[in-house]
């Protein structure tokens, strides 16, 4: 490291659950921010926001939503997608067919509606655990797959099962071309990063009843009945605020990128997320300047496409033996260390 | 009547071969503690490298294609899978000796990955034919008891007897030999199983040896039936919910599961698919498969998992 906490005192529990406890840390996000709202625009051509800008952020989105269920809760989830397509197809369901429906309400219903899909999937987790569990996931992701290529209707009878909204605006600010594209989706970063720090970490109770599992302390949780049945309760929020996460990410990419296919995104979420190391949450999207990049750009040419997925399926691997554990936090730098 | 039963029987080989394929899930599982999700992309690269080398070794030595060169393009087949395997001890696994459940698995799916990528590279991205000769025609039996006789694909039973010969083969290795033995050890523990000698590198490759032939059979045989596609992985897939269903550590459990959900898949398909708009097959097995969780999270014949306080 570059830097370390030594000598920076706390005088209150305000100060001591800060986001960002350390002053370095803050004044990197700051100047982090400044640099993608002010610089990146000002850098960058079309291409590149195209290509690899926008689909870098909204996938580093989505990886956090894996990162709360794996990371966090300690619940294996292979079905990331299938929560994205939710997402996606219900936001555009409420912005086509009910006139005059606001970007942003489109949104949140879109997100609130997978919360309650990712609620239903995540009763087993109530009695499941581990790669039972990681299997059960993936139920949802064929489901999901099946639901919106043969029920046309969610899909407004699009023949490809491909759908797009013309006309996207936040209150006057039209949202047309690549750099705002990348405006707005950036615009949620901050807000979801901080929103979901405040609720994991430190600030609620369903934060800490959330953690101990991850952390091996499952046996004195359950011990106490009481408290093993709020860890249950507190694993569906989490699987709901998962699967909400996932689903903002869906909408966007469905919005932004003009297509969405539940089942070949799913692909991208194991080389991005595992480097990034799961229980740290900036770890994903850091880390996905140096590996997501790779592997979610899409190239003109499948070939291509081919190897990018070895770089990134190599690249999980290459990570996972040099820092032993991924899912209990293993990332270069970044991840808290497992056990 | 009649179609029931056909339904009931091609349900019933098409589950042989999940069998097959979970038995490959379940042994590696028992042996290593590793939850091989490469599975599918091994299935892939071995069909990949059969339908290949059937191709190119004629080419090469200058003789006709025949059943010899067939045979010639399964042993190197085989033979590339041993390399796969040693590369995954060598390259994988050798450094994550004593990790958990699920950090294995992650480092299983960067290696389909990897497979699937290297794979497609080297042999190309068509759908590629395996010929191995067999029979393709339908036949008829028990005219007598029902009318018109029961349709039976030829090429399916003859599938589905060389799954089983290989079920009951696999399963007298790993619960007869030493080595099996030594395997059931490792799975048990990683060190435990080091600190009384048994060499973990060595049945390691072992271990993944057997499930890359094990790949390489189902994949030629999904291969002559389907053609060598990207698609296979999927198929390997289904698999999964196989596992699921019959409990990981069972290896009874893998092949009843299979037939469960193969019988499930078809019967689904047929009666009710039509109410729903068909292609339910894709998301049948893991429903079912969920369903069975909530009440048995172990699996119908797993270890019960009991966690003291």
């Amino acid at each position: 490291m570059l830097y370390r906490e030594n000598g920076q005192f706390k005088t209150s529990y305000a100060a001591d659950q800060q986001i960002f406890p350390i002053a370095q840390d803050r004044w990197a996000i700051i100047g982090l921010l400044l640099f993608a709202f002010v610089a990146v625009p000002l850098l960058v051509d079309e291409y590149m926001f195209r290509a690899i800008l926008i689909p870098f952020l909204i996938l580093s989105l989505a990886a956090l939503g894996v990162n709360i269920l794996v990371g966090y809760c300690g619940q294996i989830t292979l079905g990331a997608g299938a929560f994205m397509a939710v997402g996606a197809y219900a936001a555009y369901n409420f912005n086509v067919r009910i006139e005059g429906m606001p970007l942003l309400v489109s949104l949140l219903l879109g997100g609130l509606t997978a919360a309650v899909v990712g609620i239903f999937f995540g009763i087993p987790s109530l009695r499941v655990r581990g790669l039972y569990l990681a299997v059960a996931t993936l139920a949802a992701q064929f489901f999901t797959d099946w639901v919106f290529l043969r029920i046309t209707w969610f899909t407004d009878d699009s023949l490809s099962g491909s759908v797009s909204v013309s006309n996207l605006q936040v209150m006057g600010w039209q949202i047309n071309n690549p750099l705002s594209k990348y405006l707005f989706c950036l615009s949620f970063w901050p807000s979801w990063v901080g929103v979901f720090w405040a609720v994991k970490i430190s600030v609620l109770r369903t934060g800490h009843t959330a953690r101990p599992p991850r952390c091996g302390d499952f046996r004195h949780l359950f011990s106490f009945r009481g408290a093993g049945r709020l860890f249950r309760a507190n694993s569906r929020f989490f699987s709901s605020c998962g699967s909400w996460r996932h689903s903002s990410a869906g909408h966007r990419f469905r919005f932004f990128m003009g297509k969405f296919s539940s089942g070949a995104d799913f692909n991208r979420f194991g080389p991005c997320r595992i480097p990034g190391g799961n229980r740290l949450c900036t770890g994903s999207w850091r880390q996905k300047l140096a590996v997501g990049t790779f592997s979610e750009t899409r190239p003109a040419c499948q070939h291509a496409e081919k190897k990018m997925i070895v770089l990134g399926g190599g690249s999980d691997v290459i990570f996972l033996i040099q820092k032993g554990n991924a899912p209990t936090g293993a990332s270069l730098v970044w991840g808290s260390h497992g056990k | 009547m009649g179609f029931f039963l056909e339904t009931l029987i091609s349900g019933l080989m098409a589950g042989m071969l999940y069998s097959l394929v979970a038995l490959g899930f379940v042994l590696i599982f028992k042996a290593s503690g590793v939850f091989n999700f490469a599975q599918g992309a091994m299935v892939l690269f071995a069909a990949l490298a059969m339908a290949r080398f059937a191709e190119w070794l004629p080419a090469w030595l200058g003789v006709e294609a025949s059943y010899l060169a067939t045979a010639a393009a399964f042993v190197v087949a085989g033979a590339l899978m041993f390399v796969v395997a040693w590369l995954v001890e060598r390259l994988v696994l050798r450094h994550l000796v004593n990790q958990d459940g699920a950090t294995l698995l992650m480092a299983t799916l960067g290696i389909s990955y990897v497979l699937e990528g290297v794979g497609s590279s080297l042999f190309g991205n068509d759908i590629y034919k395996i010929d191995v000769g067999m029979p393709k025609d339908p036949v008829f039996i028990l005219d007598s008891i029902f009318e018109g006789g029961l349709l039976i694909n030829k090429e399916d039973f003859i599938a589905a007897l060389i799954a089983t010969v290989l079920v009951g083969l696999l399963t007298l290795f790993f619960q007869k030999t030493t080595t099996g033995r030594a395997l059931r050890a490792v799975a048990d523990d990683h060190q435990a199983a080091q600190s009384i000698g048994i060499p973990l590198n060595r049945i390691w490759v072992i271990v993944w040896c057997v499930a890359g032939v094990v790949a390489l059979v189902a994949g030629v045989i999904w291969g002559s039936k389907l053609g060598v596609q990207f698609s296979l992985t999927t198929v390997a897939m289904r698999a999964l919910p196989v596992v699921i269903l019959g409990g990981l550590t069972s290896v009874p459990g893998a092949i009843v599961g299979g037939l469960i959900i193969g019988v499930g898949e078809k019967v689904s398909e047929v009666y009710l698919g039509p109410l729903v708009g068909g292609g339910i097959e894709i998301w049948f097995a893991y429903q079912l498969a969920l369903v069975v969780l909530l009440f048995r999270p172990q699996g119908l014949f797993g270890e019960k998992i009991i966690d003291r306080v």
